[in-house]
């Protein structure tokens, strides 16, 4: 993910364009996808939900009825990907009834869950998307020798002791590593929840 | 960064193993009973907390981030085919990946970005790719990254090789420099690799500190040319289309925002280098980007940010102004080259005088006056701070030049001028105006030879003479002005219709709709070649709309005021005018609302006015201030004392800290209290506070200084209201004898001092010296306001009330005459209460014997008093019991009159 330039991506939105297209559901496919796996679909109907929601943003969008001031992006994601969900399960409910019981559709609910967990889900899919794009972009921001003791620490688990005499430092040199970059992580995060 | 802890305190690493838990015994219990005394380990263990909470949900994500570099193999494995083998992922944008690899024919790192294939790149990518490649490699420069190598990958995509700086972003590394010099230094040779790809032709159009890396020898490398643009004949147009933003927002310029490819160019860069100094200077961000991002959007293209000297120290004016002219929202007031901000910075750290000085100070002065009016000293610390102002163009060249040598010549003048005042230099207010009235008188032997530098000069002084509340002599400034230019510029010129604009706006002021009136139809006569852009439609709606207000037609009014608000909403949103209009738009509908009495709006638009300046100007602005000021005297209007008095009260206590006790808009506030407190009929507390004000404005300022013979105005007025008629007198006494001093008999605060005293004498029974006074006062707002003036008129009820009261009933009568026929115009007719004016007529002419023809008037009268006051007005009761007596019986005749109204 690409900071800033949400509103600029979907004002390119308006006129039809490949390429802006493709900007916005790299960005904003995989929140949708992970939500809807995480509602029961597989991953392939997953990705159709996500599309379509996609879409329905798009024309929401080009209509004029998305107030930016009004709505987060991602309530408004949220409520389209909810809907897309809900459609896919009466569906999927339909088809069951008319199709013998073994052949049924993997969904394991009948009815969406109520909307806090709904909306629990869709935070949890769409921290975790902001998290990673976090992680890959803070790896820019330090020196190479603190990212390295700051993975080998913090994400593969190793004692600061292993860490701090493979790469020459103090042992206190890799929690300070570790520090930072937390620390910084965490800015990033909260500035990217206020821009989307 | 944060400060390495004292000695007592236990090394993060312990802290951080506190946290975890991994900590026991003895080691735990010290480091536990060390942070309950620490404030500083307190707040780092809340940080290791805050961190600690991150690191499973981080975990995840790096599993799935692996995830994913699986699925990026082929890339790895095409790389390794064409020579390079990655050690890692550096970083991952939308358009391709950057990795650190082994270049196995030199054996050394190198960083090797790769353009994604397939669907996910479009041909648009392709290009810029191409595009950055070609530009990088154009340049040879020390603090530029060198390519090696490019080409395409076996499984298709393309990909390049370059140098791997190992360094940290520029505002990290600024950060840890202490000296301010150093850092200058080290963004002084940031604009030398800048003014290198300028020189090639190279706008780098995405500067940020991540993309200037500082390395271990100290020396910073730009990078990331993709989205650079060349700008030299015979080069390509890049693939950027209007209305499509590219760059970073933090960084971005106000024309890169909008959308406006076409206006991007080395002044673009120009920007994102003062976003940078801001940043190396404060470490701070010259607007807010943490909140939505409309707002952050338009903090960037209509925020003003506040110097950069605000947010740390040893930052002088000189480098604000450095900052800040780099940040100008205007392109055409920015630095015009890289080469330009760096000459400053240079001159800065060698001591020398910078060029760009005020940015265009004089100008900045007349628009502030235009905004409000400033009070006399405010005015000259304006004036001081402008000694060797450079005004930048604007518009067109030829306009842009004669903005500039109007301004120039100007303000050399003023200045000139004001610095003559000798040794002592001491800003006192009557000496601007003793000064602004000589330059008046000098202007025109100064400059016979140069009728358009001499309109120059006089519009300037104009606006000065009309911001210290000298309305006439305001006047015959801008009227000489334009009548110059008129005849030796053009009737229709941008420059003379402005003034004519403005000319007509100190009229209405003055209350003289008329010759306004007459002026606007006069500048409109040409509007009908003026582009429906153009600036002088807002100043003319907005005049318009002001006159209306004036006039008492206030539905003409809103719907000008609309049209206004139309144009601006029209117009280029990237102005630097355009939030200071937004602002007059909205002062101007509480002002509207003002008229109307709907003090609901007026706290509505009030309310929003504060809005606007805290996004624009910030909480502290005196602006803002004073916005949130009149928001409380909105709120007290409306009856709510009490909410209006805690508003007030708090902006005296945030106020006294961040600006002093004795600072103005403290000093504001807390008249507004007294007000309350006279309002609310707590008179002991108005007139302690009335005091203190008075004797801290007398220690601060002396006995005669403007603040001080306000302070004693208003505890007369207190002291009135308590009773204490001849205290109150003593004191406007010398109020009075001041202000005349100060401005002359004739200003309109002279009038306003007269009237406060005649009203005191009166009440002590010194009729004379009361009707003197009112004449005195009468004269006063008659020249400066005009004859139609609401005060003028109100004042002269003043004087008759008085001539009623002593039995003077032909001077009474004669006066009444005068003043009823002054205010016969309907739109006149409507704003007064003239039931009572011609009761007092009727009173006289009874008094003199014409008993007829005066019970007649009050009749009359006590239909008008019924509609505007209503029966139980005490008046209205008097002319009731009027009638009775002269054997008539006011209902009876009012209901013969409708009888009679209603037969044929």
């Amino acid at each position: 993910m690409n900071w800033i330039t949400t509103t600029v991506l979907l004002d390119r939105l308006a006129d039809a364009d490949d390429a802006a297209w493709n900007d916005f559901l790299g960005r904003f496919r995989e929140p949708v996808v992970r939500f809807a796996q995480r509602m029961g679909l597989p991953r392939e109907d997953a990705e159709d939900v996500a599309q379509d929601a996609l879409l329905g943003f798009v024309d929401t969008w080009r209509r004029g009825r998305y107030d930016r001031l009004r709505g987060r992006l991602s309530s408004w994601l949220f409520v389209l990907a909810r809907q897309r969900v809900l459609d896919w399960r009466r569906r999927a409910a339909r088809d069951r009834e008319r199709s013998p019981p073994e052949a049924a559709t993997p969904a394991p609910l009948h009815e969406l869950p109520d909307d806090g967990a709904a909306r629990h889900t869709w935070d949890t899919s769409w921290q975790e998307v902001v998290l990673e794009s976090c992680l890959d972009r803070v790896r820019g921001e330090f020196r190479p020798q603190t990212m390295e003791a700051f993975e080998a620490f913090v994400l593969a688990d190793r004692p600061a002791e292993d860490v701090a005499r493979d790469l020459g430092m103090t042992s206190n040199a890799v929690f300070i590593a570790k520090h930072r970059v937390l620390k910084r992580l965490r800015e990033m995060q909260a500035d990217y929840e206020s821009i989307a | 960064m944060s400060t390495p802890p004292p000695p007592s305190c236990p090394p993060l690493g312990d802290l951080d193993r506190l946290v975890q838990g991994a900590l026991a015994g003895a080691e735990a219990q010290a480091i536990t009973a060390h942070t309950e005394r620490c404030a500083a380990c307190t707040e780092r263990l809340a940080e290791l907390r805050a961190n600690a909470e991150l690191v499973p949900r981080l975990r995840d994500a790096a599993r799935r981030g692996a995830g994913q570099a699986a699925a990026d193999t082929p890339l790895v494995e095409s790389l390794r085919a064409v020579g390079y083998d990655v050690v890692r992922e550096l970083r991952r944008g939308g358009q391709g990946i950057v990795y650190v690899a082994l270049q196995r024919s030199t054996d050394r790192r190198v960083a090797v970005k790769v353009l994604l294939s397939g669907h996910e790149s479009s041909a648009r990518h392709r290009l810029r790719f191409e595009r950055e490649v070609d530009l990088s490699a154009s340049l040879d420069h020390p603090n530029i990254v060198t390519i090696f190598d490019r080409g395409d990958l076996p499984g298709g995509g393309r990909f390049y090789a370059m140098e791997l700086v190992d360094g940290r972003p520029l505002d990290v590394c600024a950060a840890e420099l202490p000296a301010l010099r150093d850092r200058l230094r080290l963004f002084a040779r940031l604009c030398d690799a800048i003014r290198h790809a300028h020189q090639r032709g190279v706008i780098h159009r995405d500067l940020k500190p991540e993309n200037v890396l500082v390395d271990a020898r100290g020396e910073p490398r730009v990078l990331d040319f993709g989205l650079a643009k060349p700008t030299l004949p015979g080069t390509e147009a890049t693939p950027t289309r209007s209305g499509e933003f590219v760059g970073t927002l933090a960084f971005a310029s106000p024309e890169q925002v909008s959308g406006r490819p076409e206006r991007v160019d080395v002044r673009t860069d120009v920007y994102a280098l003062g976003v940078m100094l801001y940043r190396v200077l404060s470490g701070r961000h010259p607007h807010p980007t943490d909140g939505p991002l409309l707002d952050a959007v338009r903090h960037v293209t209509e925020g003003a940010p506040p110097p950069p000297s605000r947010h740390a120290s040893g930052i002088d004016g000189d480098l604000d102004t450095i900052c800040l002219r780099a940040l100008s929202k205007d392109v055409e007031r920015r630095y015009q080259s890289v080469d330009a901000l760096q000459a400053d910075i240079l001159a800065w750290l060698s001591h020398r005088p910078i060029a760009a000085r005020s940015d265009s100070g004089w100008y900045v002065l007349r628009k502030t006056l235009r905004r409000h009016r400033l009070p006399a000293t405010a005015l000259f610390v304006v004036l001081a701070a402008l000694a060797g102002a450079v005004i930048v163009s604007r518009h067109s060249l030829s306009e842009a030049q004669l903005e500039a040598r109007r301004a120039r010549t100007a303000n050399e003048f003023l200045i000139d001028t004001l610095t003559a005042v000798g040794p002592g230099r001491e800003p006192v207010d009557t000496r601007v105006v003793d000064l602004m009235r000589r330059a008046a008188a000098d202007v025109g032997t100064a400059f016979a030879g140069d009728p358009v530098r001499q309109a120059a000069i006089r519009e300037e002084l104009g606006h000065v003479l009309w911001a210290l509340g000298l309305y006439s002599e305001g006047e015959d400034q801008l009227q000489a002005a334009w009548e110059q230019l008129r005849d030796h510029l053009a009737a229709d010129h941008a420059w003379t219709t402005r003034v004519q604009i403005d000319l007509a706006r100190l009229l209405t002021d003055m209350g003289r709709a008329a010759p306004a009136a007459e002026l606007l139809d006069d500048a409109q006569r040409h509007a009908e070649h003026w582009a429906r852009d153009d600036e002088r439609w807002f100043e003319l709606l907005r005049c318009r709309a002001l006159l209306a207000m004036r006039r008492g037609e206030l539905d003409d009014a809103e719907t000008l005021l609309a049209s206004a608000r139309e144009h601006v909403d029209n117009g280029d949103p990237t102005s630097s005018e355009r939030a200071q209009r937004d602002e007059l738009l909205v002062d101007d509908a509480g002002a509207l609302a003002g008229w109307r009495e709907d003090h609901a709006a007026a706290e509505a638009a009030y309310g929003k006015l504060v809005e606007l300046r805290r996004l624009h100007l910030g909480d502290d602005h005196p602006h803002t201030q004073m916005a949130m000021q009149r928001y409380a005297q909105a709120i007290m209007q409306r009856g709510r004392l009490d909410e209006a008095e805690s508003q007030l009260q708090r902006a005296v206590a945030n106020l006294s800290e961040t600006a002093g006790e004795d600072s103005p808009l403290v000093v504001f506030a807390r008249t507004g209290l007294t007000w309350i407190y006279m309002q609310q009929g707590r008179l002991p507390e108005a007139e302690e506070l009335a005091r203190e004000l008075l004797a801290a404005a007398s220690a601060r300022h002396g006995p005669d200084h403007d603040r001080t013979i306000g302070a004693r105005n208003n505890l007369a007025v207190v002291l009135q209201q308590t009773g204490a008629f001849e205290q109150a007198a003593v004191l406007q006494q010398e109020v009075l004898d001041a202000r005349r001093a100060q401005l002359g008999h004739e200003s309109k605060t002279a009038a306003i001092a007269a009237l406060n005293l005649a009203l005191a004498v009166g009440r002590l029974g010194r009729y004379e010296e009361a009707e003197r006074l009112l004449r005195d006062a009468i004269a006063g707002f008659d020249r400066t306001l005009g004859p139609h003036a609401r005060r003028t008129l109100l004042t002269t009820n003043v004087l008759g009330v008085l001539y009623v009261d002593n039995e003077r009933w032909g001077e009474a009568a004669a006066l009444y005459a005068d003043l009823l026929a002054r205010t016969d115009a309907p739109e006149l007719a409507a704003q007064f209460e003239r039931g009572a004016w011609r009761f007092n007529h009727g009173m006289a002419l009874v008094g003199l014997g014409r008993a007829q023809q005066g019970v007649e008037l009050v009749r009359h009268a006590h239909a008008e008093l019924l509609r505007e006051r209503g029966a139980d007005d005490s008046v209205t009761r008097m002319a009731a019991r009027v009638l009775e007596r002269a054997g008539i019986d006011a209902r009876d005749i009012d209901a013969r009159d409708a009888a009679g109204a209603s037969s044929p």
